[in-house]
């Protein structure tokens, strides 16, 4: 038998180590410190609630889910759902969310099962001119829609992965090409996939669906940890939530 | 900060607490921050063994990760995660392959080893050295370079206390820690692999208790799910031995222990005919094979007092069981072995009891004999405990005790059992009885109380521990008494002594109760030498009596010296380590119409034979003269006896002395014919003594003077 390290502690001052000790803050500890307006972990084992870490807008499982299945988190054993293209959740409560062109983030996690493209993934608002938002990830795609609008990146191939995306509206953007999107903790080079740029955010108020569009039209993937912000994170948190996600550059 | 990590004393795993006594403490409170340190290997590793030890009792809340491996590319390949409320270990793997165990939550420190084999598939899971899970699966993504340990992930409720230690990373099975013996002997904890069964419930706790009460490593504590039956059959007998003997081998314990104890509701009979009778487990584990058959025990009554070691068992056991009704009753024996390592045996509560079957077959006349010269002989004597027999010394009867009190060990042999009632007495602290039937089986169960059991007779009248048997043995497996009480006198533990008592092993007779239970025997007292006829006769090495301490009275019935005559009796002094002090004094002891007793004082003068005689003036002075005044001794009556020539002895005088006076003068008229004289002195206890003759005295003819010759 070789024995590669034997750590017994008897040296003072952490003389057997290649380094002192290390801290982790968890995922969780990173969202909530940018205290967002909702966070549902999505650690319930079944349905219909998730519940809000916030303790303040819990969600109604609509449609089904697959309830309890492996999370995207280092370290984290907490569970995460799954959606076959038939399911989401739904928060009917109102008032709450950003509206017109305010400033927010939205993040989580996903791993899309298949390329199906659902051009609604998270998405709420009125069906007049800007008043709807819709953020959108699939295996190719990540991008986000503001009426007919469609800003973001194409090509992608992201099936079968767990990944962290965010949607950032900065203070003082009004446009839809304004948005800045990140794919696992780094800024993509977006650009106007339909519609016209110059759209402008003015999203109203209404029910919050995620993962889906109406009932039984939804993504075929498995999603996790979504937040939603009153502020928009700077890209410098974006990256602390997703290295502290998948455990990189913790050493 | 809700997670501080600090090397801490508290944190020290105990059976490898080393110099600075530390270990690896997380302090947590309420938060989402944890603490980890970690190790690179330089490259990711195919085949990977993580073992360490962890306390996380100490911990409310509900999950926390505690140990993790990250492959070349920083990505989680392996996680161990503890959920704090039900205890469950679980380990996880990006492929799928997932393993997990309930801890059991009466052992403070758990040792958990991982392994993990990338080219097998494989994964294994270890608590406290037994394999508890093991799963095949994709591993590719589990090729480790990077090992993370602490509290590397906390759920937010997450609070307390956890303490970690001896992270040991390795490419083969680590083990748990190994306590390397201090000593060679049995008596080293490290020599002994406590066996339980984690099938009940309760028996973790009697391991545990039994670990802390005497100092068990960890390491060997095996814990095997066993069979909940008393009995078992052959083929689990097989089972249970093949675990025993993994778990040391496995676990590389092979090479230093030399007993094994059966604790709480481990099978304790096996029924290899499905009929009976039932063999000892703890008996026939004596020798690692499966035979069932007897083996000469190479180390019975020894020649020696040379302690065994581990060479010298090549191959055998010492063993004993612990089992008994419930839970409070077998944690009862162990604190009864408490109260005899405390105090030991010793005064009049602390006697042995010999309850020989002697019968007509020589075997048994020749046990009895053996069983006699031991109790009446020399070492029997070095226990400096009163000794009793069922019957006479000399002779051959069936006695048998109707009654004991202040017994501390007692051994018998019969064809019948004794009677129960005889043990109803209150006694001092019992410490071992040994009773070897010898109609067959007497003590089929430990667990179940009934009348026919006898085993629970002596675990019931009190004692720490028993000796007896299942089923019929032979003669020639009579144990040597000799051999046991030398062991136990000399300070052997309970297992060495049963060991070296027995000619046979596997013969059926077992053990029962604390095997590293030592039983202290007075070594303080008075040592006595005599009767001896001149003080330069003492053999300083060979003390004729040994008493205990307090021991006051002596019982020369045994070997007295000869009616009437004065001997000395030497007394020396040994202390509570059985050294003898420089010094001792010495009485002169007279047998007194066969009652020991303190001789006359005898004067200094006259001291020998044919002592000569003042012969004054016509008359006859005789004194005699002691060293100190008269008062101070223990005379009470001074006689002068004269005896004339073919006549007999008469008194001749009864002076009076005064009270400083160290000398009595008698005289006396000038006797007719020739005459002797010698004194004769009478104590206020009646004895009397006398001085030996003086020489004759032959009659002077007293000169007549005529009146011429005076002057007139």
């Amino acid at each position: 038998m070789t024995v590669y390290k034997y750590i017994d502690f008897q040296v003072p001052d952490w003389g057997e180590l290649q380094q002192p000790p290390q801290s982790r803050m968890s995922y969780r500890g990173e969202v909530l410190a940018d205290s967002p307006l909702m966070y549902l972990r999505l650690v319930e084992s079944a349905g219909p609630t998730a519940c809000d870490e916030t303790g303040r807008h819990d969600a109604t499982e609509d449609g089904t889910l697959v309830w309890g299945i492996q999370g995207p988190l280092a370290f984290d054993s907490d569970a995460a759902v799954g959606s076959t293209g038939a399911g989401g959740l739904v928060i009917n409560e109102t008032g709450w969310l950003p509206i017109g062109s305010s400033e927010r983030t939205f993040e989580l996690w996903f791993k899309p099962n298949n390329n199906t493209l659902i051009y609604r993934g998270i998405n709420y608002g009125a069906a007049s001119s800007g008043g709807t938002q819709s953020l959108i990830y699939t295996a190719s795609e990540i991008s986000v829609a503001v009426s007919e609008c469609r800003f973001g990146i194409q090509g992608l191939s992201l099936a079968g992965q767990w990944h962290h995306a965010a949607w950032v509206l900065p203070d003082g953007a009004t446009r839809c090409d304004e948005f800045v999107i990140y794919l696992d903790g780094q800024p993509v080079l977006a650009s106007v996939l339909y519609g016209s740029g110059a759209t402008q955010v003015n999203t109203a108020d209404s029910t919050l669906k995620i993962n889906q569009y109406v009932s039984g039209i939804a993504n075929n993937c498995d999603f996790d940890e979504i937040a939603i912000y009153g502020g928009a994170l700077s890209s410098q948190r974006i990256l602390d939530h997703y290295t502290s996600g998948v455990n990189a550059g913790a050493l | 900060m809700s997670t501080v990590l600090t090397q801490s004393n508290a944190a020290a795993y105990p059976d490898r607490s080393g110099l600075n006594g530390l270990g690896l403490h997380a302090s947590m409170s309420t938060g989402d921050q944890g603490g980890y340190i970690y190790h690179d290997l330089g490259a990711p590793q195919a085949e990977l063994n993580v073992r360490f030890v962890f306390n996380p009792w100490g911990l409310s809340g509900c999950r926390i990760v505690v140990l993790a491996g990250l492959d070349s590319q920083g990505k989680e390949a392996l996680r161990v995660s503890y959920l704090v409320v039900s205890g469950v270990l679980s380990v996880w793997t990006p492929g799928g392959v997932q393993l997990s165990t309930e801890l059991d939550g009466v052992i403070d420190w758990q040792c958990v080893e991982v392994a993990v084999d990338a080219v097998s598939g494989q994964a294994s899971l270890w608590v406290n050295g037994v394999l508890v899970d093991q799963s095949v699966g994709d591993l590719s993504a589990s090729t480790i370079q990077t090992i993370l340990f602490g509290a590397i992930h906390k759920q937010t409720d997450v609070s307390g206390d956890l303490y970690l230690d001896e992270l040991c990373i390795a490419d083969a099975y680590v083990g748990p820690v190994i306590v390397e013996p201090d000593s060679s002997y049995a008596s080293d904890p490290a020599r002994w692999l406590v066996v339980y069964n984690t099938s009940d419930p309760d028996a973790v706790s009697w391991a545990d208790a039994y670990r802390q009460a005497r100092g068990i490593p960890f390491a060997n504590l095996a814990g095997l799910a066993l069979p909940t039956t008393e009995t078992i059959s052959a083929s689990q007998y097989e089972d249970m031995v093949g675990e025993i003997s993994a778990y040391l081998v496995d676990n590389g314990l092979d090479g230093q222990v030399v007993g094994i104890l059966l604790g709480y509701r481990v099978p304790g009979y096996v029924d290899f005919t499905g009929n009976g009778p039932l063999e000892s487990v703890p008996a026939l584990m004596q020798t690692s094979d499966l035979s069932a058959g007897t083996a000469a025990n190479p180390n019975a009554s020894p020649a020696s007092d040379a302690r065994l070691t581990f060479d010298d068992l090549a191959g055998a056991r010492m063993t004993a069981r612990l089992d008994a009704p419930n839970l409070a009753a077998a944690n009862e024996l162990v604190s009864r072995a408490d109260t005899i390592f405390a105090s030991g045996l010793g005064g009049d509560d602390s006697a042995i009891y010999f309850d020989p079957f002697v019968g007509s077959e020589p075997a048994y006349q020749q046990a009895f004999t053996e069983l006699l010269d031991w109790a009446t002989g020399p070492y029997g004597m070095k226990t400096r405990l009163p000794i009793k027999l069922s019957g006479a010394p000399s002779g051959n009867q069936e006695a048998s005790f109707t009654d004991i009190s202040g017994d501390g060990l007692f051994l018998g042999w019969s064809s019948t059992l004794p009677n129960p009632d005889i043990f109803s007495n209150p006694a001092g602290p019992r410490a071992v009885c040994v009773q070897l039937y010898l109609g067959g089986g007497s003590a089929m169960t430990l667990r179940g109380a009934t009348p026919g059991n006898w085993a629970g007779v002596p675990v019931d009248a009190g004692y720490a521990s028993a000796v007896v048997s299942c089923r019929d043995h032979s003669v020639s497996a009579i144990p040597d008494v000799g051999a046991l009480f030398d062991a136990l006198r000399e300070g052997w533990t309970l297992g060495e002594a049963w060991h070296v008592a027995q000619p046979l092993l596997r013969s059926g007779f077992y053990l029962v109760g604390d095997p590293l239970m030592t039983v202290a025997m007075p070594r303080g007292g008075c040592d006595v030498f005599g009767p001896l006829q001149d003080l330069e006769d003492m053999d300083p090495t060979a003390p004729d009596y040994m008493l205990a301490e307090g021991k006051t009275e002596l019982d020369l019935s045994a070997n007295p010296p000869a009616l009437g005559v004065v001997r000395h009796y030497v007394i020396r002094r040994t202390d509570e380590e059985g050294r003898a002090e420089v010094s001792s004094t010495s009485v002169e002891v007279i047998n007194w119409g066969g009652v020991a007793q303190e001789p006359v004082s005898m004067p200094v003068w006259p001291d020998a034979g044919d002592w000569p005689v003042a012969l004054e003036e016509g008359q006859v002075r005789l004194m005699a003269c002691w060293v100190e005044r008269i008062r101070s001794t223990d005379i009470e009556t001074v006689a002068l006896l004269s005896q004339a020539d073919g006549q007999a002895v008469a008194v001749a005088a009864l002076p009076e002395w005064g009270p400083s006076d160290s000398y009595v003068l008698a005289t006396v008229p000038m006797p007719d014919v020739k005459t002797r004289y010698r004194w004769r002195f009478t104590s206020p206890g009646g004895v009397v003594q006398y001085t030996p003759f003086s020489a004759w005295v032959e009659p002077v003819p007293v000169p007549t003077l005529s009146l011429q010759q005076i002057g007139a």
